[in-house]
């Protein structure tokens, strides 16, 4: 129902209000209204009063008035002024208030703290507060003021956040994750600065961050719940009053210290609802992250809030992030130290973790996530490490705790996953190398061999000079396996390669160039090609001593490569010159350390050759023990030494041990026919020595036929030393015209390969006169043993104990030929040498059965018995009874008739 | 609520609002709120006398809201709001006060009790008021809102006229009016 407006009656109004009052009735009258209208103005011409106070206004003013007195009245709290409230907590109560002091006006939110603390705690809880008061960051709900009620009640004054709490705030608005972590990203901010303040504050949960009008995210309550313990002392450090279930750390449900790193907890808690329903399920990075800011061991969590802000940004721009590796490497590392092998071993566990790589290459070594996050493209090595971790990951589950896991264990698994893997192709090849430097660090060659293929194996070249000189490096240490395999072409085919992307890439960088030049060196080598190998070595350590700066392996390669061709030319001393140069450059590392103990295995050599086989052996077993400890029988590193320590002992005169030794020698699988050959021909020696000629020639025999097997070059050196041999057997197992003709062909050679005044010419020259000296071929046997003299004099000094078979041969010559005086004389000779040399009792036992032999002839009996008596047994011992020297003995013996 | 808001903020509202934007209004009615509010305690404190109309509460909130650049048309909306919020203010309270909503605080309670006997007298007027003029703004609306400019705005006949785009006569007779009505229906 409408009622009439007054605007009907306002003019009427005016005018009957104009009217004297005694008027005023007989104008109503006149309108036409109806009775209940003509009432309605009657009342409004009465209300119509000029009052001097407005009663209107009056009733307005009254009321304001009155309220505002009681806004006055309201309870205070310092400058501010109770309003109403806003909550109750475990903590206290919560009120609006204003702040009405001051000259301005602030909403804030008063905290009345529950309890009365005592006068100390009131005193603690004041300095608190100032510390708390001096948190000043806009994502942090600033504490403004504080004091005590009249009572002597706490309260603090904070900045009044009008907003949701989180959690409500993303339900209703539903932002993308990437808003999400932004909101987080300045709560972590916050937190960054508290901390830095050393305020930790303990009661982190979605209830405590609001997000106000504005979007701004506030943390509330920042530190508040430590004021509450303040005042006792035993709950100071710890607190177990006030936390919230599920967002407290296990440290603190526990009532244990509380530190940063709880915070932290709670924070990854809070993030995990954030983000919790937006995410793919299989985003392992986030869950990573998450995992490791709520680990329940507080030292596994984040470090910081700093560091948990930058591992979140790296997972926004799509870099990897640290909490994935963290975690798992963690418990890789926990798994590697307990490799069973001991101390050394973790230089190895370490190299399979992929923490560094390390193969006669430490300088080049740096972390493989270093390498691998210097990828160009972040994704790639975000891929790279995500595939080695999961791989590594389950090599070593974590039900395997008390396992010892080998590292060759994590290092197939990788493998194993690498081939199946739907990586950018540019990521797996770099993989397949790395896996290809641990398996070559491990001393697997086979494995090493497999995964350098695949990765050059249609991989894309490469584009950019840091990527293009370790593809250089790595080529180069394939085309070493591939040596070591004597697949010789194919070293050559990867060295040149290597070569060529450094000349495109680094061609005025001498260390760089050096590479090459060394690389090719060692190819040479293992072709077999001496000098043409010792002339690059040379070359390279010429371009160190020029100044260029050679990483260290590559001039300790250089130096121990060249001393070992020294050690085969007898070039001892100078040889130990420069492995001690090597040893000098190696001085830092561990002792243990791979090239370290490949300079002390050539020095070893070199005593050996030298004429100190006792000192070698020390070495040798030394360094036997030490790789035996550190990375376990077998490889070609120990075969190494196992045929060093043999030569080693049968320079003693322990030809059945040196023996023994070899046979019992485990060969590496992959081993080439090369360096088959060489072990074969070492075993055929020790044979020879031993007097055991018939399997000595079988034993050479196959060292040559696998030489032919592995179509060596004739005039290879390392096949010329078997023929050499073999024909020596030739004679020793009667059949000497044979040899003579071999050895004829094979002077022949030396001469032309090696040259006239070779040690190579010298050695075959020696056994052709002993073939002759068998054959009964006498006159052709001194200018022989002349020319050999000459040469060797011309080589070392006349007192070194090799001369001395010189004279053993020059007194055999003249036995034949009934010199017996001169005889005599070559054998004294001899012993004076060998006295001087300090040579093995054998060498000694061998001249004085010679010089029975030679008493016999002379009619001296009693000393030719006296000398065998000094003799047999060690000759009994060291030979088999056919062996030469102990088989005339023996006959000199039965004349004579001793036992 | 955050009164630290610029006086820019209030322009952008008003003219949202006039553009005809419910929300503007809302927003501009919680500004005022608290600024009125604010100024009250503030107002109370400075000036000694007790009693203190409505109109010093509106015209302190404006100035202190909209210091003094603002464009005439802005200002005479500005009042309008003001005057609501005032009232608004004034007629909450009371109405609250009434009901006994005491926020649980039990010194307000307390406090209340102390003060019992003079609020609920000027807080039953103040409803009655409220009363009246919504019952008057159905009748009228016009005349409604030029009492709540006068008496909660603070606003003079010359301004209330150019707010409301009449004449001051009109104006006048309307007044004359709408006072007596209020008289009338607050006397039954």
């Amino acid at each position: 129902m409408s009622a009439p407006s007054l605007d009907r009656y306002a003019d009427d109004f005016t005018r009957l209000a104009a009217l004297p009052p005694h008027e005023r009735e007989a104008a109503l009258a006149a309108l036409p209204l109806d009775e209940g209208e003509r009432a309605l103005l009657r009342r409004l011409l009465e209300a119509d009063t000029d009052d001097a106070l407005d009663p209107l206004a009056q009733m307005v003013a009254a009321g304001a008035s009155s309220q505002l007195a009681a806004l006055e009245s309201r309870p205070r709290l310092g400058p501010y002024r109770l309003l109403r409230e806003l909550g109750a907590g475990g903590m206290g109560t919560v009120f609006l208030a204003e702040r009405v002091e001051g000259g301005f006006e602030q909403t804030v939110a008063i905290k009345l703290l529950r309890g009365f603390p005592t006068a100390e705690g009131l005193r603690r809880l004041r300095q608190e507060r100032q510390i708390l008061a001096g948190l000043d960051h806009p994502n942090i709900a600033r504490l403004l003021d504080g004091g005590e009620t009249e009572d002597g009640q706490p309260w603090l004054a904070l900045e009044y956040v009008d907003g949701l709490p989180l959690l409500d705030h993303v339900a209703r608005h539903a932002p993308r994750l990437h808003d999400r972590l932004a909101l987080f990203d300045a709560i972590l901010d916050a937190v960054a600065q508290a901390h830095q303040r050393l305020v930790i504050h303990r009661d982190l949960k979605p209830a405590n961050v609001l997000v106000n009008a504005a979007g701004q995210v506030k943390l509330l309550d920042f530190g508040i719940a430590r004021l509450l313990d303040l005042d006792d002392d035993d709950a100071r450090a710890t607190s177990t009053r006030v936390y919230s279930i599920g967002y407290a750390s296990p440290e603190q449900r526990d009532g244990g210290a509380i530190t940063t790193a709880s915070d932290l907890y709670s924070l990854g808690r809070l993030l995990g609802e954030l983000v919790g329903g937006t995410t793919k399920p299989a985003d392992a990075e986030l869950a990573g992250i998450l995992a490791k800011a709520s680990d329940d061991n507080p030292a596994r969590r984040y470090a910081s809030a700093g560091e948990f802000r930058d591992d979140l940004e790296r997972y926004r721009d799509g870099r990897p992030v640290r909490a994935a590796r963290m975690t798992r490497t963690y418990r890789l590392r926990k798994f590697a130290g307990r490799h069973r092998l001991g101390v050394a071993a973790s230089l190895i566990a370490i190299l399979a973790l992929g923490l560094f790589v390390w193969r006669l290459d430490h300088e080049r070594g740096r972390a493989v996530q270093a390498e691998i996050a210097s990828m160009r493209d972040a994704q790639r090595a975000r891929a790279a490490l995500t595939f080695l971790t999961d791989a590594f990951e389950a090599a070593a589950p974590e039900n395997a705790l008390n396992q010892t896991i080998s590292v060759r264990e994590l290092l197939d698994k990788a493998t194993a996953s690498i081939d199946n893997a739907q990586l950018d192709p540019v990521v797996t090849a770099a993989i397949q190398r790395m896996l290809g430097r641990l398996y070559d660090s491990l001393g697997d060659h086979e494995a090493a061999r497999e995964r350098f293929r695949r990765g050059f194996d249609g991989a894309p070249r490469p584009d950019e000079r840091r990527q293009a000189l370790e593809v250089a490096r790595d080529l180069d240490q394939y085309a070493n396996l591939l040596g070591i395999a004597d697949r010789n072409a194919e070293a050559r085919k990867a060295i040149d390669e290597a070569r060529q992307l450094r000349e495109r890439f680094a061609a005025d960088d001498a260390a760089e160039q050096a590479w090459s030049l060394f690389s090719l060196a060692v190819w040479h080598s293992n072709a077999g090609e001496g000098a043409k190998a010792e002339s690059l070595f040379r070359q390279v350590l010429d371009a160190s001593s020029q100044g260029a700066e050679l990483p260290v392996d590559v001039e300790v390669k250089a130096a121990g490569f060249l001393s070992a061709r020294l050690i085969a030319d007898n070039a001892c001393s100078e040889a130990i010159v420069l492995i001690d140069r090597g040893l000098r450059r190696l001085a830092g590392n561990d002792a243990a350390s791979p090239p370290r103990l490949w300079l002390l295995r050539n020095r070893a050599s070199a005593l050996r050759v030298c004429g100190q086989p006792a000192e070698a052996e020390t070495v040798l077993r030394q360094l036997i023990d030490v790789r035996l400890r550190t990375v376990g029988e077998g490889g070609m590193g120990m075969l190494q030494l196992t045929n060093e320590l043999s030569k080693a002992l049968k320079d003693q005169g322990r030809f059945r041990e040196a023996s023994a030794l070899l046979q019992e020698a485990r060969l590496p699988e992959g081993l080439g026919p090369y360096n088959r050959a060489i072990l074969l021909v070492n075993l055929a020696n020790l044979l020879d020595e031993g007097g055991d000629y018939a399997r000595a020639l079988r034993t050479v025999g196959q060292a040559r036929t696998t030489l032919d097997e592995g179509e060596i070059d004739a005039d290879n050196d390392g096949r010329r030393r078997i023929e050499r041999i073999e024909a020596r057997l030739l004679a020793l197992n009667g059949q000497p015209q044979r040899a003579i003709a071999a050895l004829e062909e094979l002077r022949t050679r030396a001469h032309r390969i090696d040259g006239a005044e070779s040690a190579e010419y010298a050695g075959t020259i020696l056994q052709l006169a002993f073939a002759m000296r068998l054959a009964g071929q006498v006159e052709g046997v001194k200018p022989l043993l002349d020319e050999v003299e000459r040469l060797w004099m011309s080589k070392f000094p006349s007192s070194h104990p090799d001369f001395a078979q010189l004279h053993r041969a020059r007194a055999a010559l003249a036995a034949m030929t009934g010199q017996w005086d001169t005889a005599e004389r070559e054998l004294a000779a001899a012993l004076d040498i060998l006295g001087e040399a300090s040579a093995p009792r054998i060498e000694l036992a061998t001249v004085w059965s010679e010089q029975a032999g030679v008493r016999l002839q002379q009619g001296r009996h009693d000393e030719a018995r006296a000398l065998l008596q000094k003799a047999l047994p060690d000759l009994r011992e060291a030979f088999l009874p056919q062996q030469i020297v102990r088989a005339e003995a023996e006959r000199v013996a039965a004349v004579l008739g001793m036992p | 609520m955050d009164d630290s808001r610029p006086a820019p903020d209030i322009t952008l509202l008003l003219s949202e609002w006039r553009q005809g934007n419910p929300v503007a209004l809302d927003a501009l009615m919680r500004h005022v709120y608290a600024t009125v509010r604010a100024i009250a305690a503030r107002s109370l404190r400075t000036q000694p006398a007790a009693t203190l109309s409505a109109t010093d509460l509106a015209h302190e909130a404006l100035l202190r809201l909209l210091g003094s650049d603002m464009e005439c048309a802005d200002r005479h909306h500005f009042f309008r709001v003001a005057a609501q919020a005032t009232r608004q203010v004034l007629i909450d309270t009371a109405r609250k006060r009434l009901a006994g909503k005491r926020g649980g605080n039990p010194a307000h309670v307390e406090l209340d009790e102390a003060h019992a006997v003079a609020a609920p007298e000027s807080d039953t007027q103040l409803v009655r008021l409220d009363d009246a003029l919504r019952d008057l703004a159905v009748r009228n609306e016009r005349h409604a809102q030029m009492i709540e400019l006068v008496y909660f705005g603070g606003f003079s006949r010359g301004e209330v006229a150019a707010a409301l785009g009449l004449s001051d006569t009109t104006v006048d007779r309307d007044l004359r009016v709408a006072r007596a009505w209020l008289k009338d229906a607050l006397a039954a």
